[in-house]
């Protein structure tokens, strides 16, 4: 118990027990469960990734993280406090968690010059001491230099990359100590990904930012994160160092999402059916179940799980930081 | 563009970027060939308003200025459009009540376009209750019949310019207020403004910084178009009866020669030149307006 | 030879104009797809692999410029009366676009819209509905759904099963999985695999994730700024790209349990060309890493390698041994 209180002092960000639900926008009004108790620590410094597919929960993690979306249950700790509800704890919180949105056209206000963009942070902090210094520099940071040629552009004048650079420019003026970055390269051209990804693990490095990056792409964790986080349905179910969770994945469906992923070319193919499944209405049991390929082909049955996973919820054991655990009936035969 | 980098200052951007902006409406509007023309009828008018006093005296507007004149005498040397039933000069009228009607006009406007972008900024930016008792009450006024509540209002508060002004604005503000919730509803779905909150903004500045610098050119767009129906609302207010009796404005000129039965007698240029004014600003705003519109709105924008 | 080529193009050079003024989209453009050949063509946005799709069924605004010559089983496109372009579309070659959900009418039943499309064509073979929603994988209950009632990788289902219903030579996929899911996007690439091998269909896939490339084509070529820099096996390319170009896009995208990808994103500097401003010479130049002088001002065309078969670069390092080994 006492090393388990020290462990939550050292870490950035703990999510307990993390549940957001809300009404769903169909008609029925039956409650989408988008994030359905989650556990989840940060440490200073680590990349960690967030994976899944679309509607799994986490963009909706996300935006709770950086209080955007109200938990129905379960807490949310930054640095081994609570995130503060009054306005000025909040604003306080907000200076040292930042985020970069997927679409960076989106992200930048169209009237709006890049030195205003990158110096709005500054005038929200009422931090105005050396701003052009302050935003010169983080435009170079970024990989914008010299920033006298970008400081009176709008962003129609920029490129996918130089908008996205931009927008990291915006968030880093303030000094985050955590950045999550949600699908920070998927909107961007092929040849410019890798050098916004390179952008993120250094200055994850060299600031001793941790950085959340959610993806649903598997080559990017193993381009840049420490550990994956696999999300299935408001849930994480595998989670580990990358290596351990991408070159021995233990769930069935980390396995599946592997098997399609074609650069990675040690897995026979394992497509799952059906489509992308939906939080109003998560199974009995295992969410997993209805798409096992474990119980369709009888596996489960043969090591006398079944039952199991059709009843029993399976919860992800205990664990210590780097450990590489998942949540699957197989594994506790 | 290099010698302004060295003076970068947050009000120096500001002003940079309003004169790029304007420079930009600016040359569109000379290309707009109906919008341009609209603009200088407008500038003549305003002109003619303005310079009203070196036109014509005021005194000339007094009952007892036409005493000595001839009634209802066609245009001549002397009075370049005539004289009214008891002999005052109708040019003069003319001149004064152009002050009249672009006074009410333009203060109409005003009032609704103040209304209707606070209303239509509080109902699209803050949802829930406050959202639909806004929107009802703005339903209202969009379907309620507004000339007999405009006549109501203005027999109860009193007929005065500045009175009209605030009867006619008050009763014409609801479509604005709709025009601007739907922009400040999609401005707030945006991604820089989900950005700013993310940063750490209060709502007063996302409203200031965001939503209002991208509502602006829709309202002043939709506030040229609203002055035409507030002159053309003066106008019949005025001649139903229900104006300022003091004020030459052009309806109640219009008015006069109705009543003087300057119609059958044929005495045309008593009811024609007021008639031409009011067809001429309210063709002028329109085409301005929509000129501005067009240049303003997005939507419009990549026809 | 002519028998077993699909669809030949030569020399395809496509302009369109812009407020700006003409703008080249596609500059010289060669290709050829045999009979049951898959070929992917990669590139990112801007570099005209959209413009060459549209411009092989003539389906682009009518004041762009098209020259060049395209063979589509032995007739050219380019000189085809608008009654014959009308046939050869959808009958001979058909496309499946992007956005499933831009493309289907929002208030039309699905069974009525591939009807629709069998009806327009009827002739060489009428399937039925119920024939081409059992082919995609879709039960016939679907054929009374609404558009929005079907899941993005169900509409993308159903416009394949469009694009099949006149049983065409050629089909011409772009970007056929982009806004789906990774699960979903596999089982649409599945489906098209396995409808290909079976009616031997010859496919033109169009895509900027050059890693879904190597299951499912045959050759590809890469495209940059309206230009085919590179063309080969898909294996061989995917793996040993000549190009420097091509290998930056394939090493944009890791090989997972890599380690000398591992922490170590790679992409390039600066971004694509903007196809108003083509830069002097070689227009990859001023990204190129092995660039030399002579790169800014000759533009060096695609030509067959020495080491391959098959593969042809344009590169002046494409017979360099010491380059292209690395």
């Amino acid at each position: 118990m006492s090393s388990n209180k020290q462990y939550s002092g050292n870490a950035l960000l703990e999510l307990r027990d993390v549940h957001v639900a809300y009404p769903s926008r169909r008609r029925g009004g039956s409650v989408a469960r988008a994030v359905d108790g989650v556990q989840l620590t940060l440490q200073p410094g680590e990349i960690v990734a967030l994976v899944g597919e679309s509607g799994c929960g986490k963009t909706t993690l996300a935006r709770a993280i950086l209080g955007l979306q109200q938990l129905s249950q379960g807490t949310i700790q930054f640095d081994g406090e609570s995130i503060p509800t009054d306005a000025a704890g909040k604003k306080l919180f907000r200076r040292q968690v930042q985020i970069v949105f997927q679409d960076p056209t989106a992200s930048l206000n169209p009237r709006q010059s890049v030195y205003e963009i990158v110096a709005e942070g500054l005038r929200i902090h009422g931090n105005s001491e050396n701003e052009h210094k302050i935003v010169s520099a983080a435009l170079e940071r970024c990989g914008l230099h010299p920033a006298d040629r970008y400081l009176l552009r709008y962003p129609h004048e920029l490129s996918g990359g130089q908008r996205q650079r931009v927008v990291i420019a915006g968030a880093m003026v303030l000094e985050p100590r955590l950045l999550i970055a949600d699908e920070p390269v998927s909107s961007l051209d092929a040849s410019v990904r890798g050098e916004i990804l390179k952008l993120l693990q250094d200055l994850a490095r060299d600031k001793n930012m941790a950085v959340l990056v959610v993806t649903h792409d598997l080559g990017l964790p193993w381009n840049i994160a420490d550990r994956i986080a696999v999300m299935y349905l408001g849930r994480i179910v595998e989670i580990g160092t990358t290596e351990d969770v991408l070159a021995r994945p233990k769930h069935p469906y980390t396995r599946a999402l592997l098997s399609v992923v074609h650069e990675h070319l040690q897995l026979e193919q394992q497509i799952l059916k059906g489509d992308t499944p939906d939080p109003t209405s998560i199974s009995r049991g295992c969410r997993f179940n209805p798409r096992c390929p474990m119980v369709q082909s009888g596996e489960a049955e043969r090591l006398g799980i079944l039952q199991k996973c059709l009843n029993d919820d399976p919860v992800l054991p205990n664990k210590q930081n780097n450990d590489h655990i998942a949540a699957c009936h197989a594994l506790n035969i | 563009m290099s010698d302004s980098v060295a003076s970068i200052s947050p009000r120096g951007m500001t002003w940079a970027r309003r004169k790029r902006a304007l420079a930009r409406v600016w040359r569109e509007l000379r290309n707009d060939r109906s919008g341009f023309s609209g603009l200088l009828i407008l500038l003549g008018f305003g002109l003619v308003a303005l310079c009203a006093p070196l036109i014509a005296d005021r005194s000339l507007l007094l009952a007892a200025a036409g005493r000595n004149n001839p009634d209802l005498a066609g245009p001549s040397a002397k009075f370049l459009l005539g004289t009214d039933d008891i002999g005052r000069d109708i040019l003069a009228q003319l001149v004064w009540g152009s002050r009249v009607s672009l006074f009410i006009g333009i203060f109409a406007t005003v009032v609704a376009v103040l209304i209707g972008s606070l209303v239509g900024l509080v109902a699209g930016y803050v949802k829930g209750k406050v959202a639909t008792v806004l929107l009802a009450i703005d339903n209202f006024f969009l379907v309620v019949p507004f000339l007999p509540l405009a006549i109501v209002l203005a027999v109860i508060l009193g007929r005065s310019p500045v009175t009209l002004a605030l009867v006619i604005g008050f009763t014409s503000w609801a479509g604005s207020a709709r025009l601007v919730r739907a922009q400040v509803l999609s401005l707030s779905e945006r991604g820089y403004v989900e950005r700013a909150r993310a940063l750490g903004a209060n709502s007063r500045h996302v409203i200031l910084r965001h939503i209002l610098p991208g509502v602006a050119p829709l309202i002043i767009a939709n506030a040229t178009l609203i002055v035409p129906g507030a002159i053309l609302t003066e106008s019949t207010l005025s001649f139903l009866g229900f104006g300022d009796r003091l004020s030459p404005s052009w309806g109640k000129l219009l008015d006069g020669a109705q009543s003087s039965g300057s119609i059958t007698l044929n005495a045309w240029w008593y009811y024609l030149p007021p008639g031409l004014c009011i067809i001429t600003v309210v063709l002028a705003f329109t085409l301005f307006g929509r000129a501005l519109e067009r240049i303003f709105d997005p939507r419009l924008a990549g026809r | 030879m002519i028998d077993s080529t699909v669809l030949k193009v030569r020399d395809l050079y496509v302009t369109y104009q812009s407020s700006f003024g003409p703008v080249p989209a596609v500059r010289g453009v060669d290709l050829d797809i045999a009979l049951g050949e898959t070929l992917g063509l990669a590139g990112e946005s801007g570099c005209g692999k959209s413009t060459l799709a549209m411009a092989l069924l003539r389906l682009v605004p009518p004041t762009t410029q098209i020259s060049g010559s395209i063979l589509l089983d032995g007739q050219n496109v380019l000189t085809m009366k608008p009654g014959q372009l009308r046939l050869v579309r959808w009958a001979q070659a058909s496309i499946v676009f992007q956005g499933a959900q831009h493309v289907l009418n929002p208030v039309q039943r699905i069974g009525a819209q591939i009807d629709e499309a069998i009806q327009l064509h009827h002739g060489s073979t009428s399937s039925t509905v119920r024939e081409m929603l059992a082919l995609v994988g879709l039960s016939d209950t679907r054929a009374d759904d609404y558009p929005h009632e079907l899941s993005g990788g169900q509409k993308q289902r159903v416009m394949i099963a469009m694009a099949l219903s006149c049983n065409p030579l050629l089909i011409i996929a772009d970007e056929p999985t982009t806004a789906l899911d990774v699960m979903v996007q596999a089982q649409i690439l599945q489906l098209l695999d396995n409808i290909k091998r079976e009616r031997g269909l010859s496919m033109l896939f169009i895509t900027h994730d050059l890693s879904v490339l190597s299951h499912n084509t045959d050759r590809v070529a890469v495209m940059y700024a309206g230009r085919i820099v590179e063309v080969g096996p898909a294996e061989e390319l995917l793996r040993g790209s000549i190009h420097p170009y091509s290998r930056a896009l394939a090493e944009s995208f890791p090989i997972i349990g890599d380690p000398k990808s591992r922490h170590q994103p790679k992409g390039l500097a600066g971004d694509p060309p903007d196809p108003n401003l083509l830069p002097s010479g070689c227009p990859f130049h001023p990204r190129c890493n092995v660039a030399i002088d002579s790169c800014k001002s000759i533009d060096i065309k695609l030509s067959a390698v020495a080491k391959s078969v098959d593969r042809q670069v344009a590169c002046v390092h494409a017979n360099d041994e010491s380059r292209s080994v690395k």
